[in-house]
């Protein structure tokens, strides 16, 4: 497993936990059309989950874009330099 | 030819740019001529099912062709349309499926479940029409696309109907605990929607966002102006842009928008005012909430070139009764005025049956063409609103007592003070505290409730809700969210619901000390962030 698929896993088990969903059924690409409860209160829950997950603090500027799984990964590999 | 229906606004156009995009779903376009042969071909269905003048269709879909389609088919067949919200949970499907004894429920896959439900918890003999891919083959309703597509493409003959009668009737929170619909005619939408060329000067061919529900009025500006300016209507229809309206105004290239303030602060507070691909944002209405002066600022330093317009209203009145142009000079040291009452449209500011002198709060109590004539199938909430003139009561024209307090300054402006009771709003939708309470005081073991609203940022325009309710349900608040769940809109169930062990907050008097209770809720939501 590369870093940036451990990063993934975790980032889907947060997605997972937070939605109440077991990660198995998650699709590939989970995001806030595939996920019914990812909805306005559930992508503020989400982010607080990250930012706890990961021990840090997502601007609100950053947070209106981390709509997707992907673009999760890709803003936490910026910021935790993996 | 004078527009006097709500279809003419959408006709007109039809006939001359049969060929320009009505409709823009994300690069599914729609062009007026196949919306016109669409809705034609509705109207006749509808029309067979016995829609027809003051007959009610009710349109329960999502933001789409289809909605549009809807609501222009049952106007065309002579009817009224009256929204359904996804949002309303089946006890109030069923309730207005009850009150109103549509000719028909227009559904699509999304909603067919819910609205099968409804009517047969109801026992109704009310035919479903399933539109979309869905609908080919029925699919559990009675009818589908296959009925539509049966009937002729040219325009039903106009039905014997009248501007005094129904156009749409849109549902509001009623304080008693059940909602009310406002019926608005003809002649009502026709006097707002004629006078939109003057009050925005929009230009022809522009794309126009579809924001708001459908319950929602605003929403007949959204579809029937964009129309008559020949423009492109945009459906806000994703999840993601609910989270990030920035991302719709870009992606969709979006030229007017029709929201509330709290659309713009999201876009303030997250950093995205200043980027240029916002810039053909050129008008923005703004509605429903306070509108905070240092957004007006932000915007303008951001968007010199654009026109921001304060507008309220009421349901009752048509959509809104007071239209202002902020310039782009506007100084956030002074009060957003809302501006003067549109030509047609009387405003008085009373204290009780008395006038007020400028500069003196009153409550706004509105008259004029753009009033609606009353609530549906209530008698008694519309004799309670709608009330003979108190400055000439022998005059046969009823006035609306709007609950607004209102001042009227030295510019001959007015401004906007707050409520004279505890309705409020919340996402831009009217909430009448008392509704919440009553849906509260009907589960068993409750035995008091109140509802508080709190502002986070202090300017009125991001209200959360918190509920206070004592009784013997143990304390689990997790059952009293489920019952307010299933019979209430998402947008008035609680943020937070807090037992509470003795009594309520009381004033002297007895009363419930809403005050009090304010403070406690703003403590409750503190703790709950921190």
């Amino acid at each position: 497993m590369t870093v940036s698929d451990d990063l993934t896993a975790r980032v889907r088990a947060v997605i997972a936990e937070t939605f109440e969903r077991d990660p198995a059924s998650l699709p590939a690409e989970p995001d806030v059309e595939t996920i019914e409860q990812w909805d306005s209160l559930g992508h503020m829950q989400l982010i607080e989950a990250l930012e706890a997950a990961f021990e840090i603090e997502v601007a609100h500027g950053d947070s209106v874009n981390l709509l997707s799984q992907s673009a999760i990964v890709a803003h936490l590999q910026g910021r935790l330099g993996s | 030819m004078t527009q006097v229906y709500q279809q003419d606004f959408f006709e007109r156009s039809a006939e001359a740019r049969p060929d320009a995009v009505a409709v823009d779903d994300h690069g599914a376009t729609l062009s007026y001529g196949a919306l016109e042969a669409r809705a034609n071909r509705l109207g006749h269905l509808l029309r067979d099912l016995g829609s027809g003048p003051n007959q009610r269709v009710c349109v329960f879909t999502g933001k789409n062709a289809n909605m549009y389609a809807a609501v222009l088919g049952t106007l065309k067949s002579g009817g009224c349309w009256v929204p359904l919200s996804e949002a309303y949970p089946q006890d109030r499907l069923k309730f207005l499926l009850e009150v109103l004894a549509p000719k028909a429920l227009v559904v699509e896959a999304g909603t067919l479940e819910a609205a099968k439900a409804a009517r047969d918890a109801l026992g109704a003999d009310i035919p479903l029409l399933l539109l979309g891919e869905d609908g080919q083959g029925g699919a559990g309703a009675d009818l589908g696309e296959a009925e539509v597509a049966r009937q002729s493409d040219s325009r039903p003959a106009r039905a014997d109907c009248s501007p005094d009668d129904l156009a749409y009737i849109i549902f509001t929170s009623g304080s008693t605990g059940t909602p009310k619909g406002v019926m608005v005619l003809h002649r009502n939408t026709a006097q707002f929607l004629a006078l939109c060329p003057d009050l925005f000067d929009i230009e022809p061919g522009a794309r126009f966002a579809h924001f708001s529900d459908l319950t929602f009025d605003p929403s007949v500006f959204d579809l029937f102006h964009c129309w008559a300016r020949g423009g492109a209507l945009v459906p806000f229809n994703r999840r993601q842009y609910r989270i990030n309206p920035g991302l719709f105004i870009r992606e969709q290239q979006v030229n007017v928008l029709f929201t509330v303030p709290s659309v713009i602060a999201s876009l303030a507070d997250s950093g995205q005012l200043g980027d240029p691909a916002l810039a053909g944002l050129r008008h923005l209405l703004l509605t429903g909430e306070a509108l905070p002066p240092r957004l007006l600022r932000l915007w303008y330093d951001a968007y010199p070139e654009s026109r921001i317009y304060n507008m309220y209203g009421t349901t009752e009145t048509a959509i809104i009764s007071h239209c202002h142009r902020i310039p782009s000079d506007y100084d956030p040291a002074t009060p957003v005025p809302l501006g003067r009452p549109l030509p047609g449209t009387r405003i008085m500011l009373l204290d009780g049956e008395r006038p007020v002198a400028t500069g003196e709060i009153g409550e706004s109590v509105v008259y004029g063409s753009q009033l609606s004539p009353g609530y549906w199938a209530n008698a008694f909430q519309t004799d309670a609103a709608f009330v003979a003139n108190p400055l000439e009561p022998s005059l046969p024209q009823k006035v609306y007592r709007t609950g607004d307090l209102l001042r009227e300054g030295d510019d001959g402006l007015h401004y906007y003070v707050g409520r004279a009771d505890s309705q409020l709003k919340v996402r831009g939708h009217r909430v009448e505290l008392g509704e919440i309470e009553n849906a509260l005081m009907q589960l068993d073991g409750v035995r008091d409730a109140a509802v508080a609203a709190v502002s986070l940022s202090g300017g009125g325009y991001d209200n959360r809700l918190v509920a206070f309710v004592r009784g013997d349900f143990g304390g689990e608040t997790d059952a009293l969210n489920r019952h307010l769940s299933d019979r209430l809109p998402s947008y008035m169930v609680p943020s937070r619901i807090v037992p509470v062990l003795e009594d309520m907050p009381r004033s002297p008097n007895g009363k419930i000390d809403r005050q009090a209770l304010q403070r406690l809720a703003a403590d409750a939501l503190a703790g709950q962030r921190a």
